[in-house]
């Protein structure tokens, strides 16, 4: 088979994270050195990135920190965030050189910033930036990547409900419930070892079976006639290859998950029937105990699709968040707005404190997890994106920098002018520095994890100012 | 000339031209038309505003247009001139400080061009390859296992397959079903497990699982310890479930209870329970739902005397493993505590026994009910059900203990013939049959080796894609068994029967009267409501309906049975229109419709009392009649909170005239709210500047009117006269739905617009015939086809616009043997 079962006896250790009292038991992750002689791959600890999305823009006028560098003011609605100054950057006037002027593709296009006409292509998209992360971490983890969001599958061509995208710009569906994400990673296959191993085997003889007739028709067709061909045959091949490393990892136990929090995030909780409060705190439990037992390292999450926006009835609000970005100036929906982005950032502290309180060594898991926080839009009511609202966090042990406001608009503009609501608007539309692209910032966190590229699409290099 | 029937711009001369040249492919006609028209009409409008600066001496912005290539079908042209359009439209350019064209000329321009790049687009998304692969849609794929094995398979649940993406409400386009390691994922796990249900390797042992009342909840029996009291009394038996009317925010006053099951598969389903309606009230309404699948397994009213319970039953398919089923009262009713409605000390046996008093009542003094409430008595699982024992699969598909290989090699073939819906090739079989080989030198039984290798082959691209043409040549037409699943898929949503696969295997089926004959069969089969079902459903965009919740304040009457009702009474409604051999008129106007009694009750139409979907006579001043003043289609386009008319003409024109319009400017100002000050305005009136500024007007006056038409009617369908307004002061204002057609013609409301609509009917007509085709072929329709769909409209009228007669004439015609 491949050559990942070469490392197969350097994963038979077990090693003991502790946290939130909860213990877990772990393969060995740091002296993941190769058998081969000659390897260039020095012992590593885990990198990791998160990607956190929120939909349909921010109030934009409460959301914008008007003050430069180490000494900004915390907006309104970021308040929650205070107690992580020193683990964030808030970043103005990024935005994506080919959304500008597209109404609803921010979602489809957040990480991979590609260019989607509306009117005049077929509908495609590029890779996203998680999926080429994913590719130098998923030989090191049982599961390459993990595709979360409130509305479960793709999502529909400009309204995705994914940040996802393979290479062959196919998205990759997601899930919305936190039990079959629970069951998938941590649920027991029945039966032995050899039993596992035989449904494997039989499993990647279907898959044989099915890519040699593909193959043959594929050579056969020569090389116009290939698209949905080749579609088809990198989506089994990817899954013989997923088949592959599920065997790589069958004598490797799946970690131990203790009753409390096994049964916590085995409940029933879906989106739209639970508090929202509740769903966004048990996914965010998720995601951290799929992190820490490093079943994934690279974890996309959407708070919300643009069409699918939770209510949260918590504190009053029963609206979805696409209708309180539509508010046509009215100021009682536009405080809403507020309180809406003032809550998703409390479950983002939230998040942020959960990771930050698992030690590992001397590092938090916070220090070794760069988590985007933000949203391809950023004045929802007229799709206006630019200026997105975007927070990095974590990655601290990775080399990233924190503790400051970066703005790209001061700049150019000298001052923010909240009052005059048509003038910050404008700014949300049309980009004041063209060189501010958000592709920097993936390119920044793409290079530390590990990802060989000069360039993402459109970026013109990394972020000095996170990495100096 | 430019604006309006796009259709004409091929000028006769280039018909006869045609003729007399001999085959030149007409493609390179249509482009050298494309060229000419452009030169004609655009280019002098781009040297008089913009070859200045955009042009051989400058490029302002690095964009040269003169020498941009009008090749609209190549994306990179286009990219570009998408970006001329939007520009021109939002009066961006030319810049302020330059001579402005006139307003009619730039929308003629823009327009122009978006019809270019819509057709550039479409072609894209149509273009043939030698051989092209088109997914299954979820349902499909479904029903397709289903009638391969006999079993039913949960595709559509939440861990099913993801939702298949839509272009325009078309879930079955081809080039828009991309295929991801996910799907591969489930397309193993949902195979598997049917071919496990399919072929069992023993009998399943059936279960019948009997909850009674006083099982199902502990409210029915008050304080734990009363049940062994009671069963000795003979009491237990008879206690009785009262189940309360109405919804909380989070969670539901109903019942939960856990079903274990052992084994995946059909389950029957029967429920006893008296339902009780207040006099001119609601009845109750019984939902049983999955929350662990989050499936809606069955809902209904139901009216039944205390002492006359009635049996319901119905039948779902489960996966084996732990449910948590919850049973509601779905009816409105005050917001209740579970406390209130409990049960007291004692359980509840009839209405009769008094209450405690700190209940709620149920009846009032004269023993009449006040709230729709049920009384449960039992509900019973039984199953799996199977059909027969051996299975249908295991008496098809079965090899004995020895001399595998030869049997395996028949049963292979059989299987891949049904499978591929072609027949099977050597190669096919050999490498299966090496498959089934490998299995046993691994050491697996040979039926479960067998099973493998149908996993195998329901995992092919040959099974979940519709396959048509092959590399040899670049078939122009279909062979006979692609064009039995083309009408298998088309009508049945599943794969060609065995009538069907005969026919395509003596290679008759494409003659005229065998085609014909087969598709007649079809339209009268029960499985064509799955056509009556999907198709309204895409071409009319139904998904839409609910997308954007209605808000429960404001609208405190929109239930979910209401929101499922609506889409209902549309697809019962063209189910009906075909069973009854209608014509084309009643989709735009009726006298009549399909009602149950839900949406009676939200259309205020009197005297509809039966659950079901039944033929309804409509009176004037119902206000209905016909698809457009439907509740499905009124609130499809509603954000949630207020009707949006442009958005309803937005629709009108893509659905019913098929003349989309071109996309918006971006950053157009929001509306802005009438001040506090001012007196309360009609969205009408706010849209003022849509008239009155030439830029937005020029686009807009072919929008607003026709969605302006329908303002009569609210964001979730309901016929008014005042439009409540919550912003500004005084009274509400009145409703205007008076308008004028692009061609002059006025109308008062929306009933003399539909009869406008009418007196058009060719227009109409068009669009179905294009929509039809768009959903038979899977794939757009483009410049090439425009001949063809031309015919099938002339035939369409030659049949007084029957809808039978549309369809049968587009499967008999060349277009749908066409690749």
């Amino acid at each position: 088979m491949s050559n990942i079962l070469t490392h197969k006896w350097l994963l038979d250790r077990r090693y003991f994270l502790r946290g939130l009292g909860a213990t877990v038991a772990l393969p060995l992750l740091d002296c993941m050195t190769p058998l081969r002689a000659g390897a260039t791959e020095l012992a590593s600890k885990p990198r990791r990135s998160v990607f956190v999305y929120i939909p349909n823009g921010v109030n934009v006028l409460t959301w914008q920190i008007t003050t430069l560098g180490r000494d900004y003011q915390f907006s309104e609605p970021l308040r929650p965030l205070e107690n992580h100054r020193q683990n964030i950057t808030p970043i103005s006037g990024l935005h994506h050189p080919n959304g500008i002027g597209q109404a609803h593709v921010c979602a489809d296009t957040w990480l991979t910033a590609a260019k989607i006409s509306m009117d005049g292509g077929v509908y495609r998209n590029s890779v996203s930036c998680d999926q080429l992360m994913a590719e130098v971490t998923s030989p090191k983890t049982r599961f390459s990547s993990l595709e979360l969001s409130v509305a479960a599958g793709a999502g529909q061509p400009n309204n995705a409900s994914t940040l996802a995208w393979s290479r062959n710009g196919v998205p990759l569906p997601a899930e919305n419930s936190p039990r079959n994400v629970f069951n998938r990673l941590f649920g027991e296959e029945p039966g032995g070892v050899a039993a596992r191993r035989r449904r494997l085997n039989r499993q990647h003889s279907v898959l044989d079976a099915v890519l040699e007739d593909a193959k043959s028709l594929r050579h056969d067709l020569g090389k116009d006639d290939r698209g949905k061909l080749d579609e088809y045959l990198n989506s089994v091949r990817e899954v013989e290859v997923r088949t592959e490393r599920l065997d790589a990892w069958l004598t490797i136990p799946k970690p131990q998950v203790d009753a409390a929090t096994s049964t916590h995030l085995r409940r029933n909780v879906l989106p739209h029937q639970s508090s929202a409060t509740d769903y966004y705190r048990t996914m965010y439990d998720l995601i951290v105990l799929a992190l820490r037992t490093d079943m994934t390292r690279v974890v996309s999450f959407m708070s919300g699709s643009e069409s699918v926006g939770l209510a949260i009835p918590e504190i009053a609000i029963s609206q979805s968040r696409h209708e309180l970005s539509h508010h046509n100036g009215d100021p009682e929906i536009m405080a809403r707005l507020s309180r809406s982005d003032a809550f998703l950032t409390r479950q983002f502290a939230y998040f942020l404190d959960q990771l930050q309180s698992i030690q590992d060594g001397e590092e938090s898991l916070l220090d070794r997890t760069m988590v985007l926080f933000g949203s391809g839009m950023s004045y929802g009511h007229s799709h206006g994106n630019a200026n997105l609202p975007i927070i990095l966090a974590g990655g601290k042990s990775l080399g990233i920098k924190h503790g400051q406001h970066i703005d790209y608009n001061l700049p150019k503009i000298k001052t923010y002018n909240l009052a005059d609501a048509g003038s910050h608007y404008s700014l949300c539309h049309t980009p004041c520095d063209g060189n501010a692209r958000l592709t920097n910032l993936l390119l920044t966190m793409m290079h530390k994890m590990e990802v060989n590229t000069e360039r993402f699409v459109d970026s013109l290099s990394p972020i000095s100012e996170l990495v100096a | 000339m430019l604006d309006g029937d796009m259709r004409t711009y091929i000028p006769f001369s280039v018909f006869t031209a045609l003729f007399a040249l001999g085959p030149v492919s007409s493609s390179a006609v249509e482009a050298a038309n494309v060229a000419a028209e452009f030169d004609q009409a655009v280019l002098p409008f781009l040297n008089a505003h913009c070859s200045r600066c955009h042009g051989e001496k400058k490029q302002e912005g690095e964009l040269r247009l003169d020498t941009l290539s009008r090749d609209f079908a190549s994306g990179g042209a286009a990219e570009h001139w998408s970006e001329v359009i939007r520009r021109i439209s939002s009066a961006e350019m030319p810049p302020e400080d330059e001579p402005q064209p006139k307003a009619e000329e730039a929308a003629e321009i823009v327009e122009w061009l978006a019809a270019r790049l819509k057709e550039g687009e479409s072609a894209r998304l149509a273009q043939r390859e030698r051989v092209t692969f088109q997914k299954l849609t979820r349902e499909e794929y479904a029903n397709t296992i289903y009638d391969l094995l006999g079993v039913h398979c949960d595709a559509t649940d939440t861990a099913g397959l993801p939702e298949d993406p839509n272009w325009h409400g078309f879930e079955r386009i081809g080039s828009v079903l991309s295929l991801s390691p996910a799907h591969v994922e489930k397309y193993l796990a949902l195979a598997e497990t049917a071919l496990d249900e399919a072929l069992p390797t023993k009998a399943p042992e059936k279960v019948v699982i009997h909850w009674r009342a006083a099982d199902m909840t502990e409210y029915v029996t008050g304080a734990g310890d009363q049940k062994p009291r009671l069963q000795e009394l003979g009491l237990l038996d008879k206690a009785r479930l009262v189940v309360w009317p109405g919804s909380c925010f989070l969670g539901q006053p109903g019942t939960t209870q856990k079903l274990d099951l052992p084994v995946t598969g059909d389950y029957r389903v029967r429920i006893r329970l008296s339902g009780l309606k207040p006099p001119g009230g609601r009845a109750p309404h019984v939902v049983i739902y999955a929350a662990d699948l989050d499936r809606m397994l069955f809902e209904q009213d139901v009216v039944a005397p205390e002492g006359q319970p009635v049996t319901l039953e119905f039948h779902a398919h489960l996966p084996a493993g732990h449910h948590a089923l919850r049973m509601s009262n779905e009816a409105p009713g005050p917001s209740n505590s579970p406390r209130a409605g409990r049960n007291g000390s004692r359980p509840f046996y009839s209405i009769k026994d008094g209450r405690e008093p700190w209940q709620t009542k149920l009846t009032d003094d004269a023993g009449q009910p006040i709230l729709p409430f049920l009384i449960v008595d039992w509900m019973q699982w039984e199953g799996p059900i199977t059909d027969s024992w051996p299975t249908p699969a295991q008496q098809q598909y079965s090899i004995p203990e020895n001399d595998v290989l030869p049997k395996a090699g028949e049963v292979l073939t059989r299987f891949i013939e049904r499978a591929f819906r072609r027949p099977a090739t050597i190669m096919d079989v050999e490498r299966f049959e090496r498959l089934v080989d490998s299995e046993i030198r691994s050491g697996e039984k040979p039926m479960a080796a067998l099973k493998t290798a149908m996993l195998a082959i329901l995992c092919s691209k040959d099974f979940f894609y519709i396959v048509e043409g092959s590399t040899e040549k670049n078939a122009g037409s279909i062979n006979d068994w692609e064009l039995a699943s083309r009408l298998s898929y088309f009508l049945w949503s599943t794969m060609p029967d065995a009538p069907l696969l005969d026919a395509a295997r003596s290679n008759t089926l494409h003659q005229p009267e065998t085609l014909r004959a087969h598709a007649a069969r079809m339209l009268r089969d029960p499985k064509i409501h799955r056509f009556t079902n999907a198709f309204p459903r895409q071409w009319l965009q139904l998904r839409r309906v609910g997308m954007f919740p209605p808000d429960k304040k404001l609208y405190p009457d929109y239930d979910d049975y209401l929101q499922t009702s609506m889409v209902t009474e549309t697809t019962e409604y063209f189910r009906y229109v075909l069973e009854a051999n209608l014509s084309l008129r009643e989709f735009l106007d009726s006298d009549w419709t399909m009602l149950n009694a839900r949406l009676a009750v939200h259309y205020q139409i009197p005297g509809v009392t039966d659950d079901r979907f039944l033929r309804v006579a409509l009176r004037p001043e119902d206000h209905r009649g016909g698809l457009l003043t439907q509740a499905s289609v009124l609130s499809l386009t509603s954000d949630g909170r207020r009707h949006r008319p442009v958005h309803r003409g937005k629709w009108v024109l893509e659905s019913i005239i098929d003349r989309p319009p071109p996309p918006p400017p971006g950053n157009v100002k929001p509306i802005e709210p009438t001040p506090v000050n001012q007196p309360k305005a009609t969205v009408r009136m706010k849209l003022a500047a849509h008239q009155s500024d030439p830029n937005c007007a020029a686009c807009h006056r072919k929008i607003d009117p026709i969605g302006l038409a329908f303002d009569n009617y609210d964001a979730i369908g309901r016929w008014r006269t005042v439009e409540i307004a919550n912003d500004g002061s005084g009274e509400n204002p009145r409703v205007d739905a008076s308008g004028e057609l692009v061609d002059g013609r006025k109308f008062s409301d929306a009933a003399e617009l539909k009869k406008l609509l009418v007196a058009d009917l060719d227009k109409f007509n068009a669009a179905f015939v294009e929509k039809l085709a768009t959903y038979a072929l899977r794939r757009t329709m483009t410049i090439d086809d425009r001949t063809n769909l031309a015919r099938l409209a002339e035939q369409s009228k030659a049949a007084d616009y029957q809808l039978t007669a549309i369809i049968e004439a587009l499967v008999l015609s060349d277009l749908f043997q066409r690749r």
